[in-house]
């Protein structure tokens, strides 16, 4: 299981490695770049799994292989794309790796299965409004209560609070699985109609419309796709076997995107969902409510009772309570985290980029706002490398949504976001307000005193010869934070290149 | 002019290895133990030089063989030219890579 999860991970990788190199390619050249250098991939994978060294080795030789993609980019680019022709620009060379390293951080993190699954889930969610009616008694797990003749009763009754119903029932069965062996699997049996109720587009679907007479449709769930199936879209249309049962795979559902009770691995549509397993027989009934059954429903708080036949609605065995929504997916996670990053922020580090008031010269209003503009661009940078990063970090070893990457997600977001942000607060103050060049030559001035009034502290200049900085050894409350003190053209000649 | 062109022991090598026939980059790695980061820009600027030509498999050969397509090498006639100069310049190529070890490989 984990060497299967370690491999989606560099996997994932050497695709991530190849489409950031892509980046490098002119536009018009990009796609049959990455056709070549994913066909020869495909040659590698396929020649170095025939050879008998360890797993480990043959994945970083895969690697290697994909890291040469850069070198042949970058020449690619040399070549046949327009050099431009750029000054030294410390902060837009800063800029430009930042900007390199967001690539390459979100090429893999959106390349990993995980990811993938993760952003599916927020993308394709139940629609609002649907039910899950289950037994009333039951208090934390759900349990099914309904049997497959009271639901065709209800179906074939006129409804007031639902504008549609589906049955949905889950067994243990054996399934047929790759390499001919067979495995116990949460199959859940659901009316024709389940998809359709629940609103919910499949990530794949078979093209064709179903021929009459043809197997029953299996919907595989996203982790079985991906498990069983290598997360090849070939895979619909396939058929497989439950039992003495032959079924066709219709479609691939997103993944953790039905909050619905079990974790089955498919969906089987049809009528068998009626007919029992191994004696039990009840299952639960998704249902959508009309306006009517919202009223109803706000009315009743956070559920509403269901009668049976003539049963009195005061005495329900039945219950519907609302279906639990997916959450608010990544994104949001990782925005609470850099949230909380920011706001954490003056407890690490102080936020003053440094004073100057040592003398009267002032850098020009286009300079002060390039030197906003640029910790802004340095910041949103840093923060988004911090969300790809954690990203990748916490859906790389797992193919699907779980507690644990979500909270993984949250606690590397945040210490990224809050290093990163102190590195760029740090960085800001060690570059030159004209220039935006780091200050060098670091110099020791002055010694400590009694009376803390001796000047005391470090002495950095800019190479450019527009600025010096102080910094304090000993902060004090007259000298607490560092200095820039503008140099004017007088001092040019210490200066000339 | 493109058989005086002075070529690398490096691009020498990819081009004697690829002058018995059609090659594609990863069988290149491997009959000259060059890595990828090497191969492949080799490729592209011997292309440029216009010493070989590239082409893509027809899909169809692909599919038969349930595979991706290939890109396949080949030398022109100034590479042709370019590479005898090389083996004069480079004695030991031939050595390195028989011409029927490539044949074997391709």
């Amino acid at each position: 299981m984990m060497r299967s999860l370690l491999k989606n991970f560099f996997y994932g990788t050497q695709r991530g490695l190849l489409g950031s190199a892509a980046l490098m390619v002119a536009r018009e050249r990009r796609s049959d770049w990455l056709k070549e250098w994913s066909g020869e991939l495909w040659h590698v994978r396929y020649e170095t799994a025939r050879r008998a060294e360890p797993w480990l080795s043959v994945e970083a030789e895969r690697v290697r292989f994909c890291l040469g993609a850069f070198a042949d980019a970058w020449c690619l680019r040399g070549s046949f794309s327009i050099r431009i022709k750029l000054r030294h620009r410390p902060a837009l060379d800063c800029i430009l790796w930042l900007a390199c390293a967001l690539c390459v951080c979100a090429a893999v993190a959106r390349s990993l299965p995980g990811v993938r699954a993760e952003e599916d889930s927020t993308r394709y969610r139940v629609r609002p409004g649907l039910i899950l009616i289950q037994d009333a008694g039951s208090s934390s797990l759900p349990i099914a209560a309904v049997s497959p003749e009271e639901f065709r009763d209800w179906q074939t009754t006129r409804q007031r609070f639902f504008d549609g119903i589906a049955y949905y029932r889950n067994a243990l069965e054996r399934v047929a699985v790759e390499g001919g062996g067979t495995e116990m699997m949460q199959v859940a049996r659901v009316s024709p109609n389940f998809f359709a109720v629940l609103g919910t587009p499949l990530l794949l679907r078979e093209k064709q419309a179903t021929e009459a007479g043809a197997a029953p449709e299996a919907v595989l769930s996203y982790e079985m796709w991906v498990r069983d199936f290598g997360a090849n879209p070939a895979a619909v249309g396939h058929v497989l076997r439950i039992g003495d049962e032959t079924l066709r795979i219709a479609g691939v559902a997103p993944s953790s995107s039905l909050p619905l009770p079990g974790e089955p691995a498919m969906w089987v549509l049809g009528t068998s969902a009626y007919r029992g397993h191994d004696g039990d027989t009840d299952g639960f009934v998704i249902a959508h409510l009309s306006h009517r059954g919202q009223v109803a429903f706000a009315a009743h708080g956070d559920h509403i009772p269901v009668a049976v036949g003539g049963d009195d609605p005061d005495q329900a065995m039945l219950v519907g309570v609302a279906l639990a929504d997916a959450g608010e997916g990544p994104g949001a996670l990782g925005g609470f985290a850099i949230f909380l990053a920011i706001l954490a922020l003056p407890a690490v580090v102080s936020v003053s980029l440094g004073e100057s008031n040592f003398s009267a010269f002032r850098p020009s209003w286009k300079r002060q706002c390039v030197r906003w503009l640029f910790l802004v661009a340095k910041m949103g940078l840093v923060i988004s490398i911090a969300f790809y990063a954690s990203m990748a970090l916490a859906y790389g070893f797992t193919s699907a949504y779980s507690p644990t990457a979500e909270f993984a997600q949250f606690a590397t977001g945040f210490a990224f976001s809050l290093l990163g942000l102190r590195w760029a607060l740090f960085d800001q103050r060690h570059r030159c307000p004209v220039c935006l060049r780091h200050v060098t030559n670091p110099t020791r001035v002055g010694l400590a005193s009694q009376t803390f009034l001796g000047w005391n502290g470090t002495e950095m200049f800019c190479a450019g010869g527009h600025t010096l900085l102080h910094v304090p050894a000993l902060p004090t409350s007259w000298f607490a934070v560092p200095r820039w003190v503008y140099l004017d053209s007088s001092w040019g000649f210490l200066f000339t290149p | 002019m493109a058989g005086e062109t002075k070529l690398s022991h490096t691009a020498a090598l990819i081009l004697q290895a690829i002058n018995a026939g059609s090659m594609y980059g990863f069988n290149l790695m491997e009959m000259t133990g060059l890595p990828s980061g090497t191969v492949y820009p080799a490729l592209r600027r011997l292309e440029r030089d216009e010493l070989i030509r590239s082409q893509w498999e027809r899909q169809a050969i692909a599919d038969a063989e349930q595979r991706p397509p290939r890109k396949y090498y080949k030398l022109t006639a100034a590479g042709r030219l370019t590479l005898e100069g090389a083996r004069k310049r480079y004695p030991l190529l031939e050595r390195l890579i028989p011409p029927e070890e490539v044949k074997s490989h391709a």
